[in-house]
């Protein structure tokens, strides 16, 4: 009989332990889950519920100042393929997208690589040549103006010495195109810089020392070594400019306006012009969701073409 | 002995607080908004209209005790601002600038109908009836007035007298004899003719000497487009011809309005038709160069046009239907427009005015010279039609306009096109 009750004392001592266990086990596991918590619901909260809100009202006819709203399904996307405003505007983006990215990754990478040579006030050299990337795409865009500027601009002033004249950089299509890449590019190559520079630095300079010694040349060891060693970085880099780029909406708002006529109207401009111009947030929102699909899908192309995993 | 100075103090104290609550009571009569906060969202240039920071803005406070917290924002942002706190019903601005072609059912929904304010500030003598009627119509809907017309302009024609009177010329007044007299003056880095050619500003120009030709946006019914007319396709050709010819800036496309209110102020340019109002500032001593030799003159029309028919434009005062502080807001409006601030807003600030006695006073005249050929203008010149969707047709007169002056299409050509769209859109 005492046995029997030591037994099930024992067996209840366990039992207990086991709940114990088991609920220490829970509380354990649900941590990390907790921690998460207050991130998780701020991304819910600022991005997942207007991203959801953003790709259902474009399949509505939901003007901004009027409460009657229509669901019309896919009217909005026929809408934008049947506009040749939009069509002008995309294909300015993915222009002004490549030009910049090809720009700034060209001169970016070559300032990394120049950097990452530099031992002695690397630091200073690398705080100077962030600080157009500290300035506001705004002001960029007004001191970029002033640049331009037909009249008094220090750019036709500078070509002007060598017996070049004039040339209306902002009132022209093609000239206005250009001027707006390189205020970009100008503002946005330190992002690159800064990218490539820390996937350079992290780069162990045995493997470098080691093709030097074989033989390798200092295009090989670049081409053969640094760069594939590289890629992680780049494709960082390329992956978050693509999508800065592709919302562009600052520069060109103050320096062109998006003009001539709409030759510089990047999406970003289109959609603001549609939502608080015309109050129109389904066609506006339609624009965002194509934006936001072909921001993925660049992205997606990236990491398939220039990501691998890297070993050291 | 004790006891006597204890009463001797509570009498001091009493009176002592007697004084101080009278004192209070006529702070409160002097001062009735004490305590009342007003937000007040407007465009940085209306603000310095109103005299700025020591203004009449700050002299609203000093007098009712009141505080003004004032928001600047340019135009676009502006109404970005307007419309963001106006969905959200959050009464942040009390007062807000608002353009005439802003004044729609679009927006009346989120405005206070000011009628029985007006009324009652018409008892005193606020004047309801010397404001230009055409003015205040254009802030009502036919059943209540919600806005209040603060400031207003036309275009005039503003030219270098000195250059005209060596090339032995008159002051146009038809557009033809502008085209004539604008390739006459072109020549030595001086362009003949400056207008604005930027996004939007380009349409709002092109407007100008489309009304100046007789021509009309939109049918009555605002159902028809009338852009593809003969007015739509000259107005369109000249500006083409004019560009190309040179006598038109080479960057005309990167000019907005400080870019040719500059030009002028330098004598970079003979002629332009500009909005009223900067008449100030082109003849500005201090900026200019060539202050003592600007003229002005009726902006040119078709022949068969009324004298000085343009495209007028301005700004009202509107109270947020949210505001919690209606009445206060209002009367910093008829403060700020009354007929003493109205005079001084026109000749101290170069406000463009909104009342008719204004226009006629001595005072404006010999301070503002085209003020009598301006009353002239904004009685004949047409507005923008207060069409909903008003934004989407200036964007696309802007993209068809550039289109042909850019030779992408013939006027013809973009005139049909532009018709085609906006037809698209309105119906």
């Amino acid at each position: 009989m005492l046995q029997t009750q030591q037994s099930l004392q024992v067996r209840s001592k366990r039992g207990l332990e086991s709940i114990w266990h088991n609920r220490n086990y829970y509380v354990q596991k649900s941590i990390p889950y907790l921690l998460l918590l207050p991130a998780a619901l701020l991304l819910i909260v600022f991005l997942i519920y207007p991203l959801l809100m953003t790709i259902y009202v474009s399949f509505w006819e939901w003007s901004l100042t009027d409460v009657n709203r229509t669901f019309i399904g896919l009217d909005n996307y026929t809408k934008l393929a049947r506009s040749e405003v939009f069509w002008t505007s995309l294909g300015f983006t993915l222009k002004f997208t490549l030009a910049t990215i090809v720009l700034a990754f060209a001169i970016g990478l070559g300032s990394a690589v120049v950097l990452d040579q530099v031992k002695v006030g690397r630091e200073i050299f690398t705080s100077i040549l962030i600080l157009p990337y500290m300035v506001a795409p705004i002001a960029t865009g007004l001191v970029w103006r002033l640049l331009w500027s037909h009249d008094f601009g220090l750019v036709n002033y500078s070509i002007g010495l060598f017996g070049a004249g004039p040339i209306p950089w902002l009132a022209r299509s093609d000239t206005a195109f250009w001027a707006v890449v390189v205020s970009d590019v100008w503002r946005t190559t330190p992002f690159i810089t800064l990218i490539l520079l820390a996937g350079l630095t992290s780069i162990p300079h045995e493997l470098i020392e080691c093709a030097r010694i074989d033989g390798g040349s200092a295009w090989q060891v670049f081409r053969r070594i640094t760069l594939p060693l590289l890629a992680p970085a780049i494709t960082v880099a390329l992956v978050f400019q693509t999508i800065f780029q592709l919302r562009l909406f600052d520069i060109v708002f103050t320096l062109t306006g998006g003009g001539p006529g709409r030759d510089t109207m990047p999406l970003g401009l289109f959609i603001q012009r549609t939502y608080f111009r015309y109050f129109d947030s389904g066609e506006a929102s339609a624009i965002s969701v194509v934006l936001l699909v072909l921001g993925a899908v660049v992205s997606l192309i990236y990491l398939k073409l220039v990501y691998r995993e890297v070993e050291y | 002995m004790r006891s006597k100075k204890w009463i001797v103090f509570v009498i001091a104290l009493l009176l002592l607080s007697i004084s101080l609550s009278g004192s209070a009571l006529a702070q409160d009569d002097e001062q009735p908004l004490a305590g009342v906060q007003l937000t007040v969202l407007i465009h940085p240039t209306l603000y310095a209209a109103t005299g700025g920071d020591t203004g009449i803005m700050a002299e609203f406070e000093e007098a009712t005790g009141a505080t003004v917290q004032v928001v600047t924002a340019p135009i676009g942002e502006h109404v970005e601002r307007a419309l963001v706190e106006f969905i959200a019903g959050s009464g942040r601005y009390d007062v807000i600038a608002m353009q005439n072609v802003e004044m729609t059912d679009r927006f009346f929904q989120f405005l206070l109908p000011l009628d029985d304010y007006i009324a009652e500030a018409d008892a005193g003598d606020y004047d309801w009836e010397d404001v230009i009627p055409s003015l205040s119509a254009i802030a009502n809907d036919g059943t209540h007035q919600y806005g209040i017309p603060f400031r207003w302009g036309s275009q005039m024609v503003y030219y270098r007298t000195d250059l005209l009177e060596e090339a032995g010329l008159e002051v146009p007044e038809t557009l033809e004899e502008m085209v004539e007299v604008a390739r006459a003056l072109t020549g030595d880095g001086v362009s003949g003719l400056i207008q604005r050619g930027t996004p939007l500003e380009i349409a709002h120009d092109w407007l100008g000497f489309f009304y100046g030709a007789g021509g009309e946006v939109l049918d009555e019914e605002m159902t028809a487009c009338l852009l593809n007319s003969e007015e739509g396709i000259y107005v369109s050709q000249v500006m083409r011809d004019l560009y190309h010819e040179g006598v038109m800036p080479e960057d005309f496309f990167a000019i907005g309005r400080d870019d040719y209110i500059t030009s002028m102020q330098q004598g970079r340019s003979a002629m332009g038709v500009f909005f009223s109002p900067y008449w100030g500032r082109i003849t500005d001593p201090e900026d200019s160069t060539v202050a003592d030799l600007i003229g002005w003159g009726l902006p040119p029309t078709a022949p068969e046009v009324p004298p000085g028919r343009t495209r007028s434009g301005g700004w009202f005062l509107v109270v947020s239907k949210d505001s919690s502080n209606p009445e206060a807001a209002f009367e910093l409006i008829t403060t700020i427009t009354n007929r003493e601030n109205s005079m001084r807003t026109a000749i101290e600030f170069a406000n463009g005015p909104v009342r008719a006695s204004v226009y006629q006073s001595d005072e404006f005249i010999e301070r503002f010279p085209p003020g009598e050929d301006l009353l002239i203008s904004v009685a004949n010149s047409a507005t923008d039609p207060p069409h909903a969707s008003i934004g989407e047709i200036l964007d696309v007169i802007t993209e068809e306009v550039t289109a042909i002056i850019t030779d992408r299409k013939s006027a013809e050509q973009g005139m049909a096109d532009a018709c085609a769209r906006i037809e698209d859109i309105i119906n």
